[in-house]
């Protein structure tokens, strides 16, 4: 319920709307705007002086002021009628139901009048009552408005400002936001390329390592060659193309641990001297000197195959 | 991040696990052609009476001779264990001897002895040979060492050895002009010489029957040859067929029922064939040349010969059934007196080359031939029953000597020197 919150001003004005629509409605019901007052006639003052009530409101106070001079000259003519009435007294006796009559009539008038008179001051009463209140309302309403206007301007100001600040904000947390980013990235980058330095010299750690290490296993391999040829004895039986496969264990001290016959020539005597050469050469003193992962990779076990080509068929 | 680090560590698992498997290949195609080292210790013995032989010192002998083995001298040896158990391989090894005979003497009641022997492997330091022995009288001790030795060479060669063998050749004593002959048997070393029969008049082309038992030869009685087939064991003796001419070369078919002989009992000397059972004669070669020093091929289908027939002598090959004959050297000016490996390979040769007669070895598979000796007038080769050797008659210092050289020219000895010229000799086979 936004609409009720404090901070809003819906509530108020509704109710300041409501106000002035029942002050209004009140006033149209109350004052009749007809114009259907009974024209009035133009009167000596005397009879309307006899009759005017006396405001509270200075207007009215005023009014009543003229009043009380008219009244007295009201009278001063009075007295002047009735010595020309008795003037003129048959007249004025033929004229006396005239008159009666006028003056019932015009005392209705005056009456009537003052009625008149009471409901105009009344009336003025109210239009300044409501004029005023009109005016308090007005000033009211446009206090409010003024209200509205600031509050709106406010509200419009602080909105901007809001929108300012959340501009603001959200082009800062853009900007860190980026600026962050464009860290990240650059810290990827930086790593990335550590990582691609580190992996090429890595490579070329691997490469050089390998190289080192086929040198390494290629000098062993010949040596071992070479012992083990020196070392093989082969039997009178011996032919070209008998083949026997050996697994060699070695230590790393360059021992030779074990020795097997993984494939055989089908000739036990042949065979057997295969597995003679082997430990007879013993150890390979070089291969103490290996380095360890070189050793483990490539004479921790090794394959011997003995394929003599330089015996007669 | 981490994944990319566990990535590597796997992919760095993977190569060294795929390189693991790379195993490592080294392929040996030569050897180095050396004796094989072995020590024969002095056997052990515990007894008080000296013995007639040093068992060892045979057992020695039989395998430095053989051309295969290098013997450790026992002034090297840091030990000399009878049994296994008193054996530090690693002093062996320090000799680099790669195998070690060891063994033991026993005296046994009524001049008997058993002699013990084990073969161990120094380099696997394992027995090849677990330990198993032999009774022999105290004249038999040669014979129990030549046995150890036959044992020690084949467990080595894989061939078996011809050292309890024997070889018959003929010895001419004496007066030059009035020689003594005679026809004497002794071990394949040479030692216990026995003389089979004498004569004054010559005896020529002994000859072994297959089972070792009997043997044959020519000895002239009245100035005419005379082919006698005799029993070894007994000393039996009998004449075979006297014919007009030439009565020579006898030669024992393989299964021992035929002499295959030459007669010139029609005018030129050819090829005949004796069923010694039936006395059945039968002619095999028919030609105007002279056909002689007949031998059979070892599965006794063939019978190899002498003839000049194609203009000089050279071997031809009969076909015994179909009578067939082809002629197999070409290489030399002359090629006589052949004789056929075992295994058939190899047919030896005495072949004249620029005035000198060598002992010459063809190959029947490539025809390559290959002059073994260096000797002066060799003559009368004859193969040992296992292939390995050929002993032939030479002249050294003027005399006739035998010597033996192996069938791969590698290996040359002579025999001990008998007394006056030693011809003829002729290797038995293996004696069942």
């Amino acid at each position: 319920m936004k609409w009720l919150r404090s901070e809003n001003y819906s509530i108020p004005i509704l109710l300041a709307v409501g106000l002035h629509l029942s002050i209004i409605v009140a006033g149209v019901v109350v004052i009749d705007f007809s114009d259907n007052a009974p024209q009035q006639p133009k009167r000596p003052h005397i009879v309307n002086a006899t009759v005017v009530d006396i405001s509270q409101t200075i207007i009215g106070k005023r009014e009543s002021e003229e009043k009380a001079a008219k009244q007295q000259q009201a009278a001063l003519s009075e007295k002047k009628r009735k010595e020309a009435e008795q003037n003129q007294k048959k007249e004025a006796e033929r004229k006396a139901l005239e008159d009666k009559q006028k003056k019932v009539a015009q005392a209705k008038q005056i009456k009537e009048k003052a009625a008149e008179a009471l409901q105009k001051s009344n009336e003025k009463k109210r239009d300044a009552e409501q004029k005023r209140i009109a005016q308090e309302t007005e000033k009211k309403r446009l206090e409010q408005v003024a209200d509205k206007k600031r509050l709106a301007k406010e509200a419009e100001v602080k909105e901007q400002l809001s929108k300012e600040l959340i501009r603001k904000a959200e082009a800062e947390r853009i900007a860190i936001e980026e600026r962050k980013r464009q860290e990240e990235a650059a810290r990827l980058a930086e790593q990335k390329k550590a990582e691609e330095e580190a992996a090429q010299a890595a490579a070329e750690e691997a490469k050089k390592r390998a190289a080192e290490e086929a040198q390494m296993v290629q000098s062993i391999s010949s040596l071992i060659n070479n012992r083990v040829t020196s070392a093989w004895i082969r039997p009178p039986n011996a032919r070209n193309n008998m083949i026997a496969q050996l697994r060699i264990y070695f230590l790393p001290n360059g021992e030779v641990m074990n020795a097997q016959v993984t494939k055989s020539s089908g000739d036990a005597l042949f065979d057997q001297r295969a597995v003679d050469a082997v430990y007879k050469v013993r150890r390979i003193e070089e291969l103490a000197t290996v380095d360890s992962y070189i050793f483990e990779r490539n004479f921790r076990q090794i394959d011997l195959i003995f394929n003599p080509q330089d015996l007669r068929n | 991040m981490m994944f990319k680090k566990w990535l590597s560590v796997t992919f760095t698992c993977l190569i060294f696990l795929s390189s693991a498997k790379a195993q490592l290949v080294i392929e040996i195609t030569s050897g180095a052609d050396q004796l094989l080292p072995i020590a024969v210790v002095p056997f052990g013995y515990e007894g008080f009476e000296a013995l007639p032989e040093d068992i060892a010192q045979i057992v020695e002998s039989d395998l430095a001779r053989s051309g295969l083995f290098q013997p450790v001298p026992r002034s090297n040896m840091l030990s000399m264990p009878s049994k296994e158990a008193d054996v530090f391989y690693r002093d062996w090894r320090l000799l680099k001897s790669d195998y070690v005979v060891i063994g033991s003497v026993q005296k046994l009641p009524n001049n008997q002895y058993r002699i013990g022997f084990e073969l161990l492997n120094v380099l696997s330091q394992k027995p090849v040979q677990k330990h198993s022995s032999i009774d022999v009288s105290s004249r038999n001790f040669r014979d129990a060492a030549h046995y150890i030795s036959d044992k020690v060479y084949e467990l080595l060669t894989g061939t078996r050895g011809a050292f309890s063998t024997r070889i018959l050749y003929v010895t001419a004593e004496g007066d030059k002009k009035a020689p003594l002959f005679k026809l004497q048997v002794a071990d394949a070393d040479g030692h216990r010489p026995q003389v089979v029969v004498e004569s004054k008049e010559p005896i020529l082309s002994p000859s072994w029957s297959g089972d070792g038992r009997n043997i044959a030869y020519v000895m002239f009685r009245n100035r005419r040859p005379n082919i006698f087939i005799q029993e070894l064991a007994t000393g039996k003796r009998q004449q075979i067929a006297q014919f007009r001419g030439l009565n020579g070369a006898p030669a024992w078919s393989p299964d021992g029922t035929k002499l295959a002989l030459v007669l010139s009992k029609d005018n030129n000397p050819e090829i005949y064939t004796l069923n010694i059972a039936t006395q059945k004669l039968e002619r095999m070669t028919n030609h105007y040349a002279i056909d002689t020093e007949p031998s059979w091929e070892p599965d006794g289908k063939g019978i190899v010969f002498t003839s000049d027939r194609g203009g000089n002598p050279q071997i031809y090959r009969l076909d015994v059934s179909s009578k067939r004959v082809e002629r197999v050297t070409f290489e030399g000016d002359l090629n006589t007196r052949a004789r056929m490996t075992p295994d058939g390979r190899y047919l030896v040769t005495v072949q004249k080359n620029d005035g000198n007669y060598h002992v010459a070895l063809q190959d029947m598979k490539t025809g390559r031939v290959q002059v073994l000796t260096e000797t002066y007038l060799d003559e009368s080769p004859s193969i040992a029953p296992n292939g390995s050797m050929v002993m032939y008659a030479t002249t050294y210092q003027g005399k006739g000597i035998l010597a033996v050289v192996s069938v791969d020219g590698l290996v040359k000895y002579r025999l001990p020197s008998a007394e006056g010229d030693v011809r003829e000799p002729s290797w038995s086979p293996y004696f069942k």
